[in-house]
């Protein structure tokens, strides 16, 4: 079994409930798994948020890190998960 | 028809008072804009080079754009020009609010204000009067009681001016307006100070016009449509404020920690947007024009710091006495905004001081006597703000810290300028480059020194806000050097144009606002035709003359374009940048070259002529 940390961030926060989620998958799983837990866990109206119409692709401006690497520059939804990774999903953010 | 601007200015001598209403000379509208591009040409034209920022004969210069005052987005800005007591080089600050528009009103595009007033005086506007009159009852006063007092006098007027940290030349003060806006970097308010002028309190009953309404109308529509369908300007900034970058930040290992150790913070959630608005957020606020409103009115209702005021703390100030203090306690970092606010202290480089001198405490390098009796280590957060008040007043420690880091350094000598963050002399902002090398870059070559604004270039490296007219998609990787010099140069030139016309970078600031629909906003209020490629190159017309200010009048060589050393050979110790460093040798390179500049940094004669600065060109080898 693999254990990582989930931090939510902005509305997901609300939604969820907790900003912080620590979630046990099997060995093996990637992202695109780690995300149906989620999802099966806090209902449509996470997944409607995280992911665009077509559940394919995340929602515009939305992302993923990976230990702070955005997902798309490793294995996108097939980047295998490893015990004691933190995985952020984020929300569009802005400031400066 | 000319529109957007009033068509006068304002020159003022301090030492005799005299006050001249001048003409906008219409060539300034054309190739300067407004704003930073009217402080550079004016800077450039009438500045004597080897002045003391702090003597009577530099120069303060407060502008607008043309857009300042009218319905455009955000169409607000103030704009500060003036010799950098900081840093020695090109000074320029920016501050939104009411007090820009106001100006407008009054009929005044911009003011030059000189000399040195015998005693401390305020300049009062109403329209065509235009009178210095005694300071002696507000010299002393922070900015919110000065603000009282002036719109007590004065009903329905806006306040413009410094707070005691001005008054007493602290090098990074800021000029303050509305109460809690700052044109907060490089010392504007010490530049003030130094000219015994309290404030000015402006008045007007004027509208500003704008060439073509019909044209206006369509061209503000379609830029509030991208706006009000943008996330960033739609909800972000509206719902959680520019904090909302707090944990996106750390979690990237962008947010500079315990005087940039590090680039992740284990408190990060305690003090970020999200956490703000479960606690201490009574309200939001917008400025003039804006619908985006990502003002913060907060108020602490309980515990050590209840009955804190202000608004804000903005993601900066939440990093410098946040993260880059090591303090994780959210009240005690909006005791310091708001007292930072009264005294008229850049928050930005306040922190940085503060974080500096906790870090030599913690080494051993500053006792616990030179500290002011206070127990500087990084997570104080008492200390933390009894050394904001002592820097404001000059108090011990608080007097070698208020000249600003590098001066200080060089004072306390111990090889304290290791742990000095700033280029050029100005501190640096909340953006680890190390995690973001783009942003190292933008720090290095920024016309005013350590800043993350010309441009704010994580924005598209690390959060993926990309733009079609600037060729600017897909999935940057913000801890390689490769492709960054392009993306700093095609987001500066954006950045710099609304330096120049009155608008807030919140409009731009995500690639939201493109530069066709910043042209076609152009255009219809001034009547002077604009396109992208004009807004593109009139932001490199100022950029390239800021620039050649720095080389050719304040010494600037390639030398001055890096970064402390900690960021260039100390490899991140966490976080998704564990092992980097700056690599800016390269990135400067690229961008030299894609700026036209030579290799001691200075813009090439060519590049000049082909900018229309040929009055620059011929100084280049004199």
């Amino acid at each position: 079994m693999i254990l990582v940390t989930v931090k939510l961030m902005g509305h997901l926060i609300k939604i969820a409930g907790t900003n912080s989620l620590y979630l046990e998958m099997e060995d093996g799983s990637v992202i695109r798994d780690l995300l149906e837990q989620i999802f099966s866990i806090y209902g449509a109206e996470m997944r409607n948020q995280v992911m665009d119409h077509s559940g394919e692709s995340l929602a515009a401006y939305y992302k993923i890190l990976v230990n702070g690497r955005n997902f798309k520059l490793l294995n996108a939804f097939s980047t295998p998960l490893e015990n004691g990774q933190v995985i952020h999903i984020m929300p569009p953010v802005a400031g400066g | 028809m000319q529109g957007g601007y009033t068509g006068k200015y304002l020159d003022i001598d301090l030492q005799n008072g005299t006050v001249k209403v001048l003409p906008l000379d219409k060539e300034m509208t054309v190739k300067y804009v407004g704003g930073g591009g009217f402080n550079a040409k004016i800077l450039w034209d009438q500045l004597p080079a080897e002045v003391d920022p702090l003597a009577p004969e530099n120069i303060l210069i407060i502008s607008t754009g043309p857009m300042t005052g009218t319905l455009a987005p955000t169409g607000n800005s103030w704009y500060v020009g003036f010799k950098s007591p900081a840093t020695g080089i090109y000074g320029e600050g920016r501050g939104g609010g009411y007090w820009g528009p106001e100006l407008k009103f009054a009929g005044y595009d911009y003011l030059i204000l000189r000399g040195r007033s015998p005693k401390p005086v305020y300049l009062y506007i109403e329209n065509d009067k235009v009178e210095l009159l005694p300071a002696d009852d507000l010299w002393g006063l922070d900015f919110f009681k000065t603000v009282d007092q002036l719109e007590e006098k004065h009903k329905g007027a806006r306040v413009l001016g410094i707070g005691p940290a001005g008054e007493n030349l602290v090098r990074f003060a800021c000029i303050m307006s509305d109460r809690y806006r700052a044109g907060g970097r490089g010392g504007a308010g010490a530049v003030m100070g130094s000219k015994q002028l309290k404030a000015i309190a402006v008045c007007g009953t004027s509208d500003v016009r704008v060439a073509d309404k019909e044209g206006f109308i369509e061209a503000l529509r379609d830029a509030n449509k991208t706006l009000m369908a943008h996330p960033a300007t739609a909800t972000l900034l509206p719902d959680f404020g520019t904090a909302s970058l707090v944990n996106g930040m750390s979690a990237f290992g962008a947010f500079p920690t315990r005087n940039f150790r590090s680039g992740v913070f284990e408190g990060a959630e305690k003090i970020s947007g999200e956490t703000m608005a479960e606690t201490i957020l009574v309200k939001t606020r917008g400025c003039y024009s804006c619908n985006i409103k990502c003002t913060r009115y907060t108020m602490v209702k309980e515990g050590n710091y209840a009955g804190v005021e202000s608004e804000g703390p903005e993601y900066e100030t939440v990093n410098a006495f946040g993260s880059r203090c090591g303090v994780d306690n959210l009240e005690a970092i909006a005791m310091a905004n708001m007292n930072a606010n009264r005294y008229g202290l850049d928050t930005i480089s306040t922190g940085t001081l503060i974080s500096f001198a906790m870090e030599l405490y913690e080494e051993g390098i500053l006792s616990k006597e030179e500290c002011n009796g206070l127990e500087l280590t990084f997570g104080n957060h008492e200390a933390m703000n009894q050394l904001l008040e002592d820097i404001a007043m000059r108090k011990g420690l608080g007097d070698i810290l208020a000249e600003g880091v590098k001066r200080a350094a060089a004072r306390i000598g111990r090889q304290a300028d290791k742990y000095a963050m700033h280029v050029k002399g100005l501190e640096l902002t909340a953006t680890e480059p190390r995690a973001a090398q783009d942003s190292g870059l933008g720090h290095s070559v920024a016309s005013r020194g350590g800043d993350h604004l010309r441009p704010w270039s994580p924005a598209y490296t690390l959060f993926n806000f990309g733009s079609e007219e600037l060729g600017l998609g897909g999935t940057p990787d913000p801890i390689v050097p490769d492709d960054k010099a392009n993306v700093v140069v095609q987001m500066q030139r954006v950045s710099t144009f609304t330096d120049m016309n009155g608008t807030c970078k919140f409009i731009v600031l995500c690639n939201t606002i493109s530069p066709s629909q910043l042209a076609r906003l152009h255009t219809t209020i001034t009547g002077i035709p604009f396109t992208s490629e004009d807004v593109m190159q009139s932001a490199a017309r100022v950029w390239n003359l800021q620039r050649a200010l720095n080389n050719l009048k304040f010494g600037v060589t390639s030398s001055d374009d890096t970064l402390p050393q900690r960021l260039l050979n100390e490899p991140a110790p966490e976080g998704p940048a564990k092992g980097k460093v700056v690599e800016l040798d390269k990135m400067k390179r690229e961008y030299y070259q894609l700026e036209g500049w030579d290799d001691n940094g200075v813009p090439r004669r060519e590049r000049l002529m082909e900018l229309g600065l040929d009055f620059v060109a011929a100084e280049l080898g004199k």
